[in-house]
């Protein structure tokens, strides 16, 4: 099935020279820490913590309703420190979702409602079901899906993932668009 | 982005050394914030109609929600972590506990010391929790842990360090109580 | 899942594997040597590499052999099965250089941060850092399950010697007899035919001699008896005694520890990892590789990869159509070339013989043959607007085109009353070739072939009309 159209409020959103779109209504902390690569998309009521450390997003990336990006919290043997998080190109989160990751790679697609506990790394290409829960230090490896709380490994990507999330998030950007005014 | 500011009543008390960021954090009704707790941006704390005291060195952090719906005052004590969009409306919660991340637990329960709920755990039996029970699992499996969770000392003076420098920080003050009007 | 299932393995649209299943594009593989659509279940699997999920280290084979295809690192929990994670922390130790004092040395423990089980729970020892690995407990029955693997490995060595041994005898001596029987010996230089004896002859002597160096006698193994005697049973565990849930472990922990199976929680011990594999998979009619993966188990490049969503045109339904029974109705395929070369495209409708009892619905086809321009991510496809007027396209069928993309609208008649609405077509193209190249013409030009696939399309639920469902 082809994407279809998603309309949003052109009033609501701010596009910036790089193709960004970002919602006004999100809460963008610290934004002077927080890279986005272009073409990617912020929706309402996200929380990105840039304050915390800092956060790089990927190209084409898009991050759904309610859902929390934040740094995560790192205690050594001598002081504390919130640890930079990276998300890589062509990455889907879904609404309401909580990453609390230390890295997550490109062409991942993640659910609705996951909570991504601290310092977990998710590899390229790999994938979360719905309401996933991977606790604190969980790696997702390439080509795996999970799924559960706690999550664990359910089942395999197709090799062509690569290409199959890329050509989403680019037909995602694509069908995001603004809403026509009657005017 | 545009900073709505905080929605905050009279009523509410803010003691010295406590952080509340006000972007987009609502609180409600008959609200005592205890020195060195921290609430970070997007919380709601709603006392209905009997009030919500949270003591000291509590850090709440994002979507997170307490409401207390009956007459009885609702008290948090010390040194307790709610993570990210948890839901409380318990009315005895001590020392030391963690709320992990997206766990609700309703009115009846109390929790004791050292507790853990797990994330996405939806609790809501009636009963008290013995201390450092660990609450986990989709269907909220219980054991004991041997130790307590670690404090947090650490992460809450950073916090209390760093924040001010982004955060707009909505400062102590003494709650006008309804009657003294 | 669903979405997941939506983006990656799509059940709207199913082509038909060279074997006769039906499957997603994604999940069919394109064997460019035999020109024939592979799936998982058509294709030789081959283990290429092994890993650990958690610390995704490559172990070679031989390595994972010993190991019992276990992570000597990981450990998972065993009473929640996650991963569990080390916990350092500086403890206090006494000196060696000063008897009296005590030093900080770092030391370990294992923590589950899902249920928070630590290994401190059943009395495990804390590790100094740089004291090695965790100790390993000894399964009780480690020694006699040795000696049984032992024991049968001897025993299909020699299965395989005489089955080989029968395979050989039936030609002694390699080609040796042809010689002789066509008279061809004669023509050979007398040295020749010598040396070429003498070879077969040490050929055959070796391979007896393998069958024989190795005997069950090497291998002592006592049977098991059978016994009388039966150990009384404890009552009291059972009955006499206060239940305590929490302190029995549950049958799915037995059978994760299924050395041990400790039956209660102070017997646990963390559980080694399990390894995962990487494959390779192969054709099986032509034996080349269609899926080949790098080594590095974090890499997501592959040496080979000939998955059929690079060669073969993507189908899509654009529009969700309302399908009244009986009656026709428009609906929008998109078709998405996703090869390097310009393809011509025709639709065919079934042949009588190849229709099932899956197909519910009529689609009448366009005749025309249609261009699908070739993938170039180097262009921006909105930007060209050029391409309306390049191809002669009938304004009726096709409505839109946008770079290797283009849009069909078809007419589709459901032939059921209720249920979903399933139609079937051939999809018919041309494919150059730019591995295989073809020998006739000197190997310099690719070779141009036509295939053609069977695509089923679920359209989705007809509307049942009122008078029906009354």
């Amino acid at each position: 099935m082809e994407l279809q159209d998603i309309y949003y409020n052109s009033s609501d959103y701010i596009e910036t020279a790089s193709g960004n779109k970002v919602c006004r209504k999100s809460v963008l902390c610290g934004s002077q820490n927080i890279m986005l690569h272009g073409k990617t998309i912020i929706q309402s009521d996200c929380i990105i913590r840039g304050d915390l450390a800092n956060v790089k997003i990927g190209r084409h990336c898009v991050v759904s309703s309610r859902a929390v990006i934040r740094p995560p919290f790192k205690k050594f043997l001598k002081g504390v420190a919130f640890l930079p998080l990276t998300i890589g190109d062509n990455v889907f989160i879904g609404e309401g979702s909580i990453v609390n990751a230390a890295s997550i790679g490109s062409y991942v697609y993640i659910g609705k409602n996951c909570v991504i506990g601290r310092h977990c790394v998710l590899k390229d290409c790999c994938a979360l079901a719905d309401n996933t829960f991977l606790p604190q230090g969980t790696v997702v490896p390439a080509f795996s899906i999970f799924s559960g709380n706690p999550g664990r490994f359910i089942g395999e990507l197709p090799e062509c993932t690569q290409t199959v999330m890329m050509e989403h998030t680019k037909s995602y950007y694509q069908h995001f668009k603004p809403k026509m005014l009657k005017s | 982005m545009s900073a709505s500011v905080g929605n905050f009543d009279q009523t509410v008390t803010i003691m010295p050394n406590a952080i509340v960021c006000r972007e987009q954090t609502t609180i409600k009704g008959d609200v005592v914030i205890g020195s060195r707790t921290i609430i970070q941006p997007t919380v709601t704390i709603i006392a209905e109609k009997g009030p919500i005291i949270i003591g000291e060195s509590n850090l709440i952090e994002e979507y997170v929600t307490i409401i207390n719906k009956t007459d009885q005052p609702m008290v948090i004590g010390n040194n307790n972590v709610f993570e990210v969009g948890s839901h409380s409306e318990s009315l005895e919660i001590q020392d030391n506990n963690v709320l992990e991340y997206k766990c609700r637990i309703g009115p009846k329960v109390k929790l004791t010391n050292g507790c853990v709920i797990g994330t996405m755990c939806d609790f809501n039996d009636d009963l008290t929790l013995p201390e450092n029970t660990v609450v986990y699992g989709p269907d909220c499996k219980m054991r004991k842990q041997l130790e307590r969770p670690a404090l947090q000392t650490f992460q809450l003076d950073f916090l209390s360090k760093i924040m001010p420098n982004y955060q707009r920080i909505e400062k102590p003050r003494k709650g006008v109580k309804n009657d003294e009007k | 899942m669903d979405v997941i299932n939506e983006i990656f393995a799509t059940n709207k649209v199913l082509y038909q594997c060279a074997c006769g299943h039906c499957k997603p594009l994604t999940h069919i593989y394109f064997c460019r040597y035999c020109l024939k659509m592979r799936c998982k279940d058509c294709v030789y699997h081959e283990v290429d590499s092994q890993y650990c999920q958690h610390c995704l280290e490559y172990i070679p084979t031989i390595d994972a052999k010993l190991k019992k295809n276990k992570c000597a690192s990981c450990f998972q929990c065993p009473n929640c099965m996650h991963t569990l994670t080390p916990r350092t922390f500086l403890a206090s130790v006494p000196s060696e250089t000063d008897p009296n004092g005590m030093t900080t040395r770092k030391a370990q423990f294992l923590l589950c941060s899902y249920c928070k089980w630590s290994s401190k729970d059943v009395g495990i020892p804390d590790q100094f850092i740089g004291s090695g690995g965790w100790p390993e407990i000894e399964a009780p029955n480690r020694k006699r399950v040795e000696g049984l693997v032992d024991h049968y490995r001897v025993i299909a060595q020699r299965e395989r010697m005489e089955k080989e041994k029968k395979r050989i005898n039936p030609r002694p001596g390699h080609a040796i007899h042809l010689l002789d029987k066509y008279g061809i010996s004669a023509s050979l230089s007398a040295k020749l035919t010598e040396s070429l004896r003498t070879k077969a002859y040490s050929g055959r002597i070796s391979s007896n001699y393998l069958s024989a160096s190795k005997s069950l006698t090497d291998i002592k193994l006592e049977p098991s008896l059978a016994t009388d005697d039966v150990e009384p049973l404890d009552v009291d565990t059972f009955y006499n005694k206060d239940l305590i849930e929490s302190e029995i472990s549950s049958i799915e922990q037995r059978l994760m520890q299924v050395e041990m199976q400790p039956n209660t929680v102070s017997q646990f011990y963390p559980i080694s990892k399990m390894l995962y594999v990487k494959r390779s998979l192969r054709c099986k009619e032509c034996d080349h590789n269609i899926i080949k993966p790098e080594y590095n188990s974090s890499s997501i490049k592959f040496k080979i990869q000939l998955s059929a969503f690079y060669d073969i045109p993507e189908v899509k339904i654009a529009s969700t159509p309302k399908l009244i029974p009986h009656k026709e109705s428009m609906v929008e395929l998109t078709f998405k070339n996703p090869y390097q070369y310009g393809m011509h495209v025709c639709l065919q409708p079934l042949k009588d013989e190849e229709m099932d009892e899956s197909i519910t619905g009529k689609i009448i086809l366009p005749k025309a043959e249609f261009i699908l321009e070739c993938k170039d991510d180097t262009l921006e496809p909105e930007l060209d607007s050029t391409q309306k007027t390049r191809y002669n396209d009938d304004p009726q069928l096709i409505t839109f085109r946008r770079g290797n993309k283009i849009g069909l609208r078809l007419t589709v008649i459901p032939e059921i009353d209720s249920g979903r609405c399933r139609v079937c077509f051939r999809l018919r193209h041309d494919f150059v070739n730019s591995v295989v190249q073809n020998k006739s013409t000197g190997g310099s030009e690719p070779q141009v072939s036509w295939i053609s696939h069977k695509i089923y399309v679920d359209l989705g639920p007809v509307i049942e009309s009122k008078e029906s469902i009354a």
